[in-house]
């Protein structure tokens, strides 16, 4: 299935480029709209990666991103049909899983929890005081303080170099509304990794 | 000096996007993601083809004509006239069907427009029966809705003969239109004959109960909510519409039906003072119980419209003052109280869409003083288990609007030590106080008598029709009300009288009393326990407490809670009364007893224990886990001491719900969360299920003086405030009631459930979170 030119699609990413995958034909996006599986097949493999690094940067937790990516293709190929620009592909492929994402923390419904002693507890974190936290990992904690809509937006602001326009539009909400959400955000990650570095 | 230097923790762009970029690389595509996905869609159900069809009508909507009997008519388009239809509604320029295709095609949003066209009702087709009769969703296109149009020409979409009977697809530009909730007795009067109805709508596409990522459209793989939701039938024939009102309060069997507090007319004041410039298309009135009928999204409980009597459903167009077009805003209102809510913006809570809304209050009643104070206002107030308690209002003063029943589980003020009722303002609402107290369900009706000039009210107790041997649950139960006057009245200026009745039976009549662990225990069944039953159970114990009249000193020197130091060796509870004289020295039991170990988070509701013995009943438990922190030759003595969680008084054996908010040792301790966020986290369960005796916070450096075992955590000790969990647990957990506690840091709701800690007998646990 010929995806059409191999420049691919680069986000701004706060001065370099986030690739999403090689560019989709707007004709296999309309094969796909029209029911062709072929083509939704070539979308899937396309946006698989680009996708499952926003679930995953959303969610934190490989299963949870890993379900969160697959009901987004599932979702794509039932509401594709309804798609009215299909030149808006790619933000509306992003909005579906970023939604995907938000349902899949809804859908834990119910808490199990184990207790595990502290003591274990107490050796897992004085291992990671003596080792050396990449700013990756410090992230890492510090993002899964944060509630879905804050995660989202930092994501698509810091990840995937989604301008604040964009993102408004993607969210759909007013570009001041996510400007102000944007902000809010920044800040609770601030103070999440202020604490994740104290721990450090 | 550079920015990092100035704020160390703060992370610059590049810094930030390089570490979302290392995390990514970090956590790579699994290789078999792709092609699971994919088989994953491949045997999902065939995608629903009926969805595009409802946009290309021209060839699936001819597929889908309804051939009720063979016949072939001709289908024309109709020699209608074009009545005199209005070019504008509401402001709102009226469009033609085509027009609104493309309004439909280029803007995803919702916005509200008005159109022109001729409806074609839905077709006497046989449909499947819906499950239970009951609507998933109002706006769902379901059989037989997928028959009905709004054209952009005359057109006859059914033919009759004397025997047989046709349906056709439109041929012309048209668009499928529903009318959730809508009074079409206009249209239905119009539509005599089987023309269509020339009529003027106002709604929109879009609809939020139809976004596909809500999943509120239902399961069926062939539903579609995405039609024409109309909000108001402006005009039929060039004849303007009133505004709808359907009120339909049937309920599911086999519920009571209710009747509603307000009128149409009392929830348009409500709304339009609220909102100026605000026209109302349509008000429904529903069995809180059947709202989902109306708002698919509230029928999970959400906000608890599904526990409330009636809830009213006010759609309507809000003219802006800058001239731009008017919007549609939809208010949800509980009948006959102050409980409002807006529709939100979609993203705000995609499960729900609703967001609170401040009413103003109104004079929604009569405001005449004689027959308002000639006819007493008898309230039913539920609480959250489904109890009843008659609270009957007269109004002396002439003052009173209305009197409302507060929603049960709405955070309300309790009164302070000492007083019965407390008496807050409601906030913004100048003419409106609210009336809070703890009941339990022992107490019988309750009359509030607002006396003239409306600042004091007096407060009896009515005769109970109850079985006075009943047995009385010692959990209070909160009550609340609101009362609305025609006049400011600050609730500071209000003060509460009891009358001579006593609102509850004073000790000699008292029922048998229960608690949440059962029925109260002797002191001498509890020593029998203690000495041949040692373990740990939440026991409810009944005596004769006192602790020295004289204002003692104690070296307290630090240790385990569990540990009897001065002055607990000096509090005792016993069996029975005791003699009235102790002569000089610190009082000595006569009869069975031991010491009690109240510690700053009892929870306490009785009066001081200073001097002469009181009856109290005392909830607590020996065995007390914090045992183990003992010194090592008193773990054994400190096992057999009795730690109480709550001291009750026994004439009014009520346990305040929201306890928590009594229990504040650390009065300079600012936490984040709130008690109600925590009590949520820590035992995932609804306020209120479950009997919590207290939460509070405390610094990290002293809840180790609460816990021995936290020092074991350096988390606990060095966090900023750490909530201090205590609760029953009653058959959830434990086969026999058991004090539990939970140690959580403070921080926002959403970090909470990240670190919770358990002590327990095998030493400090953590819980963790697994994800089903």
């Amino acid at each position: 299935m010929n995806l059409g030119p191999s420049a691919g699609i680069r986000w701004l990413n706060a001065g370099r480029e986030t690739p999403i995958g090689p560019a989709i034909d707007r004709s296999v996006i309309d094969q796909a709209r029209n029911g062709d599986l072929d083509a939704f097949e070539s979308i899937v493999r396309a946006r698989m990666d680009a996708v499952y690094r926003l679930t995953s940067a959303i969610l934190g937790d490989e299963a949870d991103a890993r379900d969160a990516a697959q009901e987004t293709f599932v979702a794509a190929w039932r509401e594709l049909p309804r798609l009215r620009d299909p030149d808006k592909f790619e933000a509306w492929l992003q909005r579906v899983a970023v939604n995907a994402s938000r349902m899949s923390l809804r859908a834990r419904g119910r808490r199990r929890v184990r207790e595990i002693p502290s003591s274990e507890v107490a050796a897992l974190a004085s291992h990671a005081a003596h080792g050396d936290r990449s700013d990756a990992a410090l992230l890492d904690s510090a993002m899964r303080e944060l509630p879905i809509e804050q995660r989202a937006i930092l994501v698509l602001h810091h990840l995937e170099g989604r301008p604040l326009a964009e993102i408004a539009g993607l969210l759909e909400i007013p570009v001041g509304t996510a400007k102000s959400r944007l902000f809010n955000a920044r800040r609770a990650l601030e103070t999440a990794l202020r604490i994740e570095e104290g721990n450090r | 000096m550079t920015d990092d230097d100035r704020r160390p923790t703060d992370w610059p762009d590049e810094r930030l996007a390089d570490a979302f970029l290392a995390r990514a690389a970090a956590h790579p595509t699994p290789p078999d993601l792709a092609g699971a996905t994919f088989e994953r869609v491949r045997t999902s159900a065939p995608r629903s083809r009926s969805r595009g069809g409802l946009r290309s009508f021209g060839a699936l909507a001819a597929a889908a004509a309804v051939i009720v009997a063979v016949g072939a008519f001709v289908i024309g388009q109709l020699a209608v006239e074009p009545g005199e239809q209005p070019t504008m509604a509401l402001g709102l320029p009226v469009v033609s069907v085509t027009e609104a295709i493309a309004i439909r095609d280029a803007d995803p949003t919702d916005r509200e427009i008005a159109v022109r066209g001729y409806f074609s009702p839905a077709q006497p087709i046989s449909c499947p029966a819906p499950q239970l009769g009951i609507s998933e969703n109002p706006i769902r296109l379901d059989c037989p809705l997928t028959t009905q149009w709004l054209l952009e020409n005359p057109e006859r979409l059914v033919t009759r003969s004397s025997n047989s009977m046709e349906g056709h697809p439109p041929q012309g530009p048209a668009f499928h239109p529903v009318f959730p909730f809508l009074d079409m007795s206009a249209v239905t009067a119009a539509s005599v004959g089987g023309d269509p109805v020339d009529m003027v709508v106002i709604g929109h596409f879009h609809d939020r109960r139809g976004d596909p990522a809500t999943a509120l459209c239902g399961a069926t793989e062939n539903a579609a909510c995405d039609g024409f939701v109309v909000d108001g039938i402006h005009s039929v024939g060039g004849a303007h519409v009133a505004s709808s009102t359907v009120i339909d309060l049937e309920p599911w069997a086999p519920e009571p039906r209710r009747e509603p507090t307000w009128t149409p007319d009392d929830v348009d004041r409500l709304v339009q003072e609220a909102v100026p410039s605000f026209a109302i298309l349509s008000r429904v009135a529903l069995p809180g119980h059947r709202i989902r009928e109306l708002e698919p999204s509230l029928g999970t409980g959400a906000l608890g419209i599904i526990d409330r009597p009636i809830a009213w459903v006010v759609t309507g167009l809000h003219a802006s003052a800058s001239g731009s077009p008017p919007v549609r805003r939809t208010f949800l209102i509980v009948d006959g109280t102050a409980e409002a809510y807006e529709t939100a913006p979609w993203d705000v809570e995609p499960n729900v869409g609703f967001v609170p809304f401040a009413l103003v209050p109104l004079l929604l009643a009569s405001p005449e003083p004689s027959d308002t104070a000639a006819k007493p206002i008898t309230l039913d107030l539920v609480d959250l288990d489904g109890r009843h308690l008659s609270v009957e209002i007269i109004d002396e003063s002439g003052l009173l609007v209305s009197a409302a029943p507060v929603a049960p589980g709405t955070p309300s003020d309790l009164p302070t030590p000492g007083n019965d009722v407390a008496v807050s303002q409601v906030a913004d609402h100048p003419n409106e106080i609210r009336l809070s107290w703890v009941g339990g369900v022992c107490d019988g009706p309750t009359r509030f008598t607002i006396r003239p000039g409306g600042r004091t009210i007096s407060q009896e107790s009515l005769p109970s029709e109850g079985d006075p041997g009943r047995i009385c649950i010692a959990i209070g139960i909160p009550r609340s009300l609101t009362l609305t006057f025609s006049e400011p009245v600050p609730a500071s200026e209000v003060e509460i009288v009891k009358s001579a009745a006593p609102l509850s039976p004073g000790p000699s009549e008292s029922p048998i009393v229960s608690t949440v662990v059962g029925a109260p225990v002797s002191v001498s069944m509890a020593i029998e326990h203690r000495d041949n039953h040692l373990d740990d159970t939440e026991i409810a114990v009944r005596g004769f407490a006192w602790s020295p009249a004289a204002v003692v000193t104690c070296l307290v020197r630090p240790a385990s809670p569990a540990l009897s130091q001065c002055p607990d060796d000096i509090t005792w509870l016993a069996d029975g009364p005791q003699p009235a004289s102790p002569g000089p020295g610190f009082r000595q039991p006569v009869g069975p007893a031991f010491n009690l170990l109240i510690r700053p988070d009892t929870y306490k509701r009785a009066g001081t224990l200073m001097g002469d013995p009181v009856e109290v009943i005392a909830i607590g438990h020996f065995d007390d886990h914090r045992a183990a922190q003992c010194p090592a030759d008193q773990i054994e003595t400190c096992r057999r001491n009795f730690v109480v969680d709550a001291m009750l008084d026994a004439a009014h054996p009520e346990l305040y719900p929201y306890s928590n908010e009594r229990v504040v040792p650390d009065p300079s301790l600012k936490a984040v969360a709130t008690a109600a966020d925590i009590e949520q986290v820590a035992i995932m369960a609804p306020r209120g299920s479950v009997a919590v005796l207290s939460s509070f916070a405390v610094s990290g450096a002293a809840v180790a003086g609460f816990e021995p075992q936290a020092a074991e955590s350096a988390e606990l000790t060095s966090a900023t405030a750490v909530w201090i969990v205590r609760y029953i647990d009653v058959g959830i957990e434990e086969t026999r009631p058991v004090l539990k506690t939970k140690l959580i840091i403070d921080g926002p709701v959403d970090s909470l459930g990240g670190s919770i800690y358990v002590p327990s007998p095998d030493g400090l646990l953590r819980e963790v979170t697994i994800i089903d």
